[in-house]
């Protein structure tokens, strides 16, 4: 199965880079909406500390609410899911490949955005980079697990891609409060890190785990 | 079931006069807060409901996956609507009554916010199962998010009661016991609003249920049309 | 491997509409089963079906006597597949394609697929992306696909839509071929006369139901 999973995860990679369509549309939508936040919101430096990490990772919503559109739609273009499907045998291996996809591309975007994130903030105290790795790595995961798992469910269900931040919006609320809190730790707020922290871990472990009990009902069609 | 529900209206009946009565009659009136302090029953008995209901939800999602009836379906189905319309209400008693108390219109209480968030996620739910997509499809992924949605909502609850707790911006707890009068009122009330719940439940499966049927009638119609 | 496949009292309902009712079919090795009827018969379902795409609602389809119940086990690997549209990656070339779903197979073999290539035409265009291909090419591409792995069972649905002459005639030899070898062929048309020269079965659909079998040859 894991075998599997790099297959599919390896393919996807390759169509991307291929085009690198998918890729730039999020990167430039994500820059956007940097621009267009940090320009609306224009607080005293005390206030933006807090406001600012709540941002960002609503930009990282909005921003793999769009990218994840494209992972599935891709499989469903040609209908190659179908051949996908009866050469694998079973789901998993194709949830797990397409969330290593979703994951890396959101990453990918992370690591372009919060670099210039950080500049617009006009961020001067000290950074606590392994705080802020381990928040972006964690709640990355979450947001992709949800992101693809519902996915799924809008596309089985030919729904419209508006209806995709409708079913996932309410289910990350605790995700993206943990996920905020952290963040603002790792710029220099105070706060209860270790709560937080666990709070991502079993928001991830449970969205693991939801998946592999239910995604057969998801996708059998 | 037609004589099942009956049943539940005439206790209802019954019931919901009495509530009444010991609301306004019986139970004492608050000190600080006065009369306004009524609403807490009507508030608490809905938020009951709208909580209820999305746990039935989920047990009848649970049950739709493993037994594909459809029965499982429509309860799962007509149980949302109720929650969705009893969330709806505990949101708008609960803005009054913070308006009057707590001087604002909204405050970002942990209970409040996780019903807001509830209230979003049947919303979510009714629009999935709205779709007019595969109609078998539609069923079991309303029953696939009904699962995922109801895991979650504990996560909500906890997540903004830590966040706030960092945060204590709002007053933390009605902070108010329960004197006997009250409490006795309250479970009656609480007694009242479960038998509401279940007669409209029980009321709105018949309707959804006969909702199938006429749709059953006029594929048969129409599938006869076809071979004529 | 397997000899046979059955379908006992297979129906499939989707809501309270029946899109197949009781059917009943027995396809051996080496068969051509076609299936034919109007639009809306029902032919795309119960092809599906027998692929394990969807759900059935009643009846059984036995791969040998051995149930294919869990619609997608290790058993749909041994199924080929050519569906509707192709089923293939429009974002990678031909080769890629092919070589992807051989490591799915774990049938990485080169001269394979570059052998099946040729032998659909397809060869000078392999590291071509599939984005330019033609409807018929993507076509061609599908079928090359659908046999990689080798499957006992193969099923067509409309394999004829955008081919031009010369495809289709490469198709029939191919489906000729593999009749040969033993394998069991499904596929579904509105129009058999595609299948000139072949010896088929035929299974007329209306309306969900099986409403008449021919045996013949085109």
């Amino acid at each position: 199965m894991l075998k599997k999973i790099f297959w599919i995860y390896g393919k996807d990679l390759r169509e991307e880079f291929k085009a690198l369509h998918n890729l730039l549309l999020m990167v430039v939508f994500a820059l956007l909406l940097v621009f267009v936040f940090s320009l609306s919101i224009n607080v005293s430096p005390t206030a933006s500390q807090k406001i600012y990490p709540v941002y960002l990772w609503v930009i990282f919503l909005f921003t793999s609410t769009i990218g994840l559109s494209y992972s599935l739609d891709k499989e469903r273009d040609q209908d190659a899911l179908d051949a996908l499907l009866l050469a694998t045998g079973e789901w998993y291996s194709i949830f797990f490949g397409k969330f290593l996809t979703n994951l890396t591309l959101l990453c990918l975007v992370e690591i372009v955005v919060v670099p210039v994130y950080l500049i617009f903030l006009d961020f001067r105290g000290t950074l606590n980079i392994q705080i802020l790795f381990l928040n972006l790595l964690l709640g990355s995961i979450g947001l992709t697990l949800v992101g693809t798992l519902l996915h799924a469910i809008n596309l089985q269900m030919n729904g419209r891609q508006i209806l995709l931040p409708i079913l996932y919006f309410p289910i990350v609320i605790p995700l993206l409060i943990a996920v905020s809190q952290s963040l603002g730790i790792a710029l220099g707020n105070s706060g209860n890190l270790q709560l937080w922290l666990s709070l991502m871990i079993i928001y991830d472990l449970i969205f693991t785990i939801i998946p592999l009990t239910i995604f057969d009902f998801v996708m059998e069609v | 079931m037609k004589w099942i529900n009956r049943i539940l209206l005439i206790c209802l009946l019954f019931c919901m006069v009495g509530c009444l009565y010991l609301i306004f009659g019986y139970a004492p009136v608050e000190k600080t807060m006065g009369v306004v302090q009524k609403i807490f029953y009507f508030h608490l008995s809905s938020a009951w409901i709208g909580f209820f209901a999305f746990f039935v939800v989920f047990i009848s999602g649970v049950a739709y996956l493993y037994t594909r009836g459809e029965r499982w379906e429509l309860m799962a189905l007509a149980s949302a609507e109720i929650g969705f319309v009893y969330t709806t209400i505990v949101l708008i008693t609960g803005s009054l009554w913070a308006r009057s108390i707590w001087n604002t219109w909204w405050s970002w209480d942990p209970r409040l916010t996780t019903t807001f968030v509830l209230w979003f996620i049947y919303l979510a739910y009714i629009l999935l199962q709205g779709l007019r997509g595969k109609v078998e499809n539609r069923a079991r992924l309303a029953a696939v998010y009904g699962i995922i949605a109801f895991i979650n909502v504990p996560m909500v609850f906890f997540s903004i009661r830590w966040w706030r707790a960092i945060h204590p911006v709002v007053i933390t707890g009605t902070g108010f016991g329960l004197p006997g009068g009250m409490l006795d009122t309250l479970l009656f009330c609480l007694l009242t609003f479960s038998i509401l719940y279940l007669y409209l439940l029980n009321l709105r499966y018949q309707g959804l249920k006969l909702v199938r049927e006429i749709d059953e009638l006029k594929e048969t119609v129409n599938n006869i049309r076809r071979r004529i | 491997m397997f000899r046979k496949v059955v379908v006992q009292n297979l129906e499939k309902k989707i809501g309270n509409r029946i899109i197949i009712s009781d059917v009943n079919l027995k396809v051996n090795s080496g068969d051509l089963l076609v299936i034919t009827g109007p639009n809306g018969a029902g032919k795309t379902t119960l092809l599906r079906l027998i692929a394990g795409l969807i759900r059935k609602s009643n009846g059984e389809v036995l791969l040998d006597d051995k149930s294919y119940i869990p619609a997608i086990s290790d058993l749909s690997r041994q199924i080929g597949y050519l569906g509707h549209r192709p089923m293939i990656y429009t974002g990678l070339t031909a080769y890629e394609n092919l070589s992807f779903f051989g490591k799915m197979y774990q049938i990485e073999n080169k001269s394979r697929i570059e052998s099946l290539l040729s032998k659909v035409g397809l060869y000078f265009y392999r590291h071509h992306l599939v984005d330019t291909f033609s409807r018929g090419m993507m076509q061609r591409l599908g079928l090359a696909r659908t046999l990689l792995h080798d499957p006992t069972l193969i099923l067509y649905d409309e394999p004829f839509t955008g081919l031009d002459p010369e495809g289709q005639g490469l198709f029939r030899t191919t489906v000729r071929e593999l009749q040969e070898a033993g394998k069991i062929q499904i596929l579904t048309t509105h129009n058999p006369d595609y299948l000139q020269g072949l010896l088929i079965c035929e299974v007329k659909l209306n309306l969900g139901q099986v409403i008449e079998v021919i045996q013949r040859s085109c």
